[in-house]
């Protein structure tokens, strides 16, 4: 069966120069207006089965967001495919892209800011429902309560204001609202990770009960490796809007095979081990966003980094067991580093 | 939450000297104008019931007062304080109406500036920044000399002129809510714009509004009264507490002091109650202050 998404060389790209008279520049005698372009998602391509949990893991700002805001279709992509249900939802207008709406939705990162504070909270549950669904006002109230029980939360909450609600709870409202039109897709945008930690676990088991339940798909964004171990069939790791590496959870966790990857597990601390090796440390920023590094966007930061790294952008390649990494160490048919220093 | 903030509102009200004071003097005002006319024996605008003898009067307590006039008569022998509750009525109804004309152009044209952005924003908000950078009267009186006089004009020249302050603070609240998840929210639940505008963001903007609304008024009463004693606002048959001090002005240095002082000293109060009860809006509304 096909995956129900699948996204093809996704690419977005944001023109941050501002107006006319900000970009306005004097060089070398002549008057210029350049473009200042955020490269935020850089081709990235993924599928999601039905009923599966993709969890994708990056540092901030490496794209994760907007990837995610960018295949619900906040934002119109700049380049490359979104095929929702065989259906390429791509060139989609705000009108073609109503019906598809029931299909997809999101939950939110910032509790606090995903709920609009003028709203009772069986009006916000609500919304998608009664928006995709008009006519069905009557048991729009029945509805709500039940979908408010669904996510832990009483009939006695419904006609309160989100501001009488803790971030947990709150968090609970934005996954019911989610749920309200019965999705095949939610897209989760660090949905804990404004949460207290004793609190994350009460919702990740929320979220996977109701997907065990319900039976929809997650495109699971976060940063915490341990949320993104716990809930997920598969991972893909993100840096500086490139997907350098993809496999299932055991394959991501067991055997990592990009340099990112294993820095991002090293540096995570795990309790009772001993603290990783330096070897694996990353050093440095990550670069801007705004001037793409030539090549491999690792490779200013990778201690493994030769020659072709600068030179050749390298691409995903299948390892075997559906892990895939971008990574010119692991392209077979290429000249080992060491060989290379010999010659 | 409505009654609850109204109950805080009105709790940290009544711990508000200041508020009180203005609140008394506005519903006074509002007493006045609604049924001053059934209380002051005369009909100002009534020329049947105008005596010529009685022109000039002092207020009562000065020599050659009498108890008929407590403050006075014009030239015409019309009592000063009855001039004065008919003209308050025309003050306040063109302060009011000009205030919520301006109300809902400005937020109508900074919500879509603020929610839509671009060429859009641009245009709208340069024509504001050129509007801004006259003095108000002087635009007021520009197009009063255009248009001619009568309060109808004075309501499009006023509200010409105050939809500024609304379109840039609604502009601003609404780029500050636009950004906001929630709006976000409802666009993936599929929510068209319009609704979007009306249901999540012009809720969120309300409060800043609502504060600038309250002050907005004294100014407008303001500028109304210069604009009228300018003589470009209203006219003559309908004449506002502004147009009473311009008539009682030939005659201020004759010593009749009475018929422009009163008048006068109406508008400093009424100005002075509503922008008592607005700056404790702007200070209870403003999460910031708290």
């Amino acid at each position: 069966m096909a995956p129900l998404l699948q996204v093809h060389d996704l690419q977005q790209r944001f023109d941050a120069s501002g107006g006319f008279f900000d970009r306005l520049r004097w060089r070398d005698g002549r008057l210029s207006a350049p473009r200042r372009i955020v490269h935020a998602v850089n081709g990235v391509s993924l599928s999601i089965g039905r009923g599966e949990v993709l969890g994708i893991v990056g540092e901030s700002g490496c794209g994760k967001s907007t990837l995610a805001k960018t295949v619900i279709k906040l934002h119109q992509p700049t380049g490359g495919r979104i095929v929702l249900d065989g259906e390429d939802i791509t060139g989609h207008d705000f009108a073609r892209m109503r019906p598809i709406r029931s299909k997809m939705q999101m939950i939110f990162q910032d509790p606090y800011a995903s709920l609009n504070p003028r709203q009772r909270v069986c009006d916000i549950v609500m919304e998608p429902f009664l928006e995709n669904a008009p006519g069905k006002v009557r048991d729009a109230k029945d509805r709500a309560l039940a979908l408010l029980a669904k996510v832990g939360l009483g009939p006695e909450h419904a006609d309160r204001y989100p501001h009488q609600f803790s971030g947990g709870q709150r968090q609970r409202i934005g996954i019911a609202r989610a749920l309200s039109v019965e999705p095949e897709l939610i897209i989760a945008d660090e949905p804990v990770s404004a949460l207290d930690v004793s609190i994350q676990a009460q919702i990740l088991n929320l979220m996977m009960d109701l997907k065990d339940e319900m039976n929809f798909s997650y495109l699971f964004i976060t940063h915490d490796l341990s949320v993104v171990r716990h809930i997920s069939d598969r991972i893909g790791v993100m840096y500086l809007g490139f997907m350098v590496e993809t496999g299932s959870t055991e394959a991501i966790f067991d055997t990592p095979k990009h340099p990112y990857t294993r820095a991002l597990l090293a540096a995570a601390p795990v309790l009772g081990a001993p603290l990783a090796a330096a070897a694996e440390e990353i050093r440095g920023e990550v670069p801007s966003a705004f001037h793409l590094p030539s090549g491999c966007c690792f490779r200013t930061r990778c201690p493994l980094a030769f020659d072709r790294c600068a030179a050749e952008r390298p691409v995903l390649r299948q390892q075997g067991d559906g892990q895939a990494v971008a990574c010119h160490l692991h392209d077979a048919t290429a000249i080992a580093p060491t060989l290379e220093a010999n010659a | 939450m409505k009654r609850f903030a109204a109950s805080e509102l009105f709790h940290s009200f009544r711990h508000n000297r200041s508020a009180m004071i203005g609140a008394a003097i506005v519903a006074m005002f509002v007493v006045m104008v609604s049924i001053g006319p059934w209380l002051v024996a005369q009909d100002p605008y009534d020329v049947a019931q105008l005596e010529l003898m009685d022109s000039f009067k002092p207020p009562v307590w000065l020599e050659g007062g009498v108890p008929q006039y407590l403050l006075g008569t014009d030239g015409q022998g019309r009592d000063v304080l009855a001039s004065i509750v008919y003209g308050s009525r025309i003050s306040l109804f063109i302060g009011f109406t000009a205030m919520l004309g301006s109300c809902v152009l400005g937020a109508a044209l900074g919500l879509l500036a603020g929610f839509y952005g671009g060429k859009l924003d641009s245009v709208i908000m340069r024509i504001a920044d050129i509007q801004l950078s006259f003095p108000s009267v002087l635009t007021a009186l520009f197009l009063m000399s255009a248009f001619g006089t009568g309060a109808d004009k004075v309501l499009i020249a006023l509200i010409s002129v105050g939809w500024v302050v609304y379109a840039r603070i609604v502009r601003g609240s609404t780029l500050r809510e636009s950004q906001k998840e929630y709006v976000q929210a409802a666009r993936v639940s599929g929510l068209p714009n319009r609704k979007i505008i009306l249901r999540h963001v012009l809720p969120n903007v309300l409060t800043p509004l609502i504060v600038v609304a309250t002050i907005q008024v004294g100014t407008f009463i303001l500028i109304e009264a210069s604009l009228s004693f300018l003589g470009v606002g209203v006219p003559i048959t309908e004449p506002s507490l502004g147009l009473l001090i311009k008539n009682g002005f030939d005659v201020l240095f004759s010593g009749l002091w009475w018929i422009s002082v009163f008048p006068g000293l109406f508008i400093m109060l009424i100005v002075f109650g509503i922008n008592l009860l607005g700056d404790f809006l702007r200070d209870e509304l403003n999460p910031r202050l708290k």
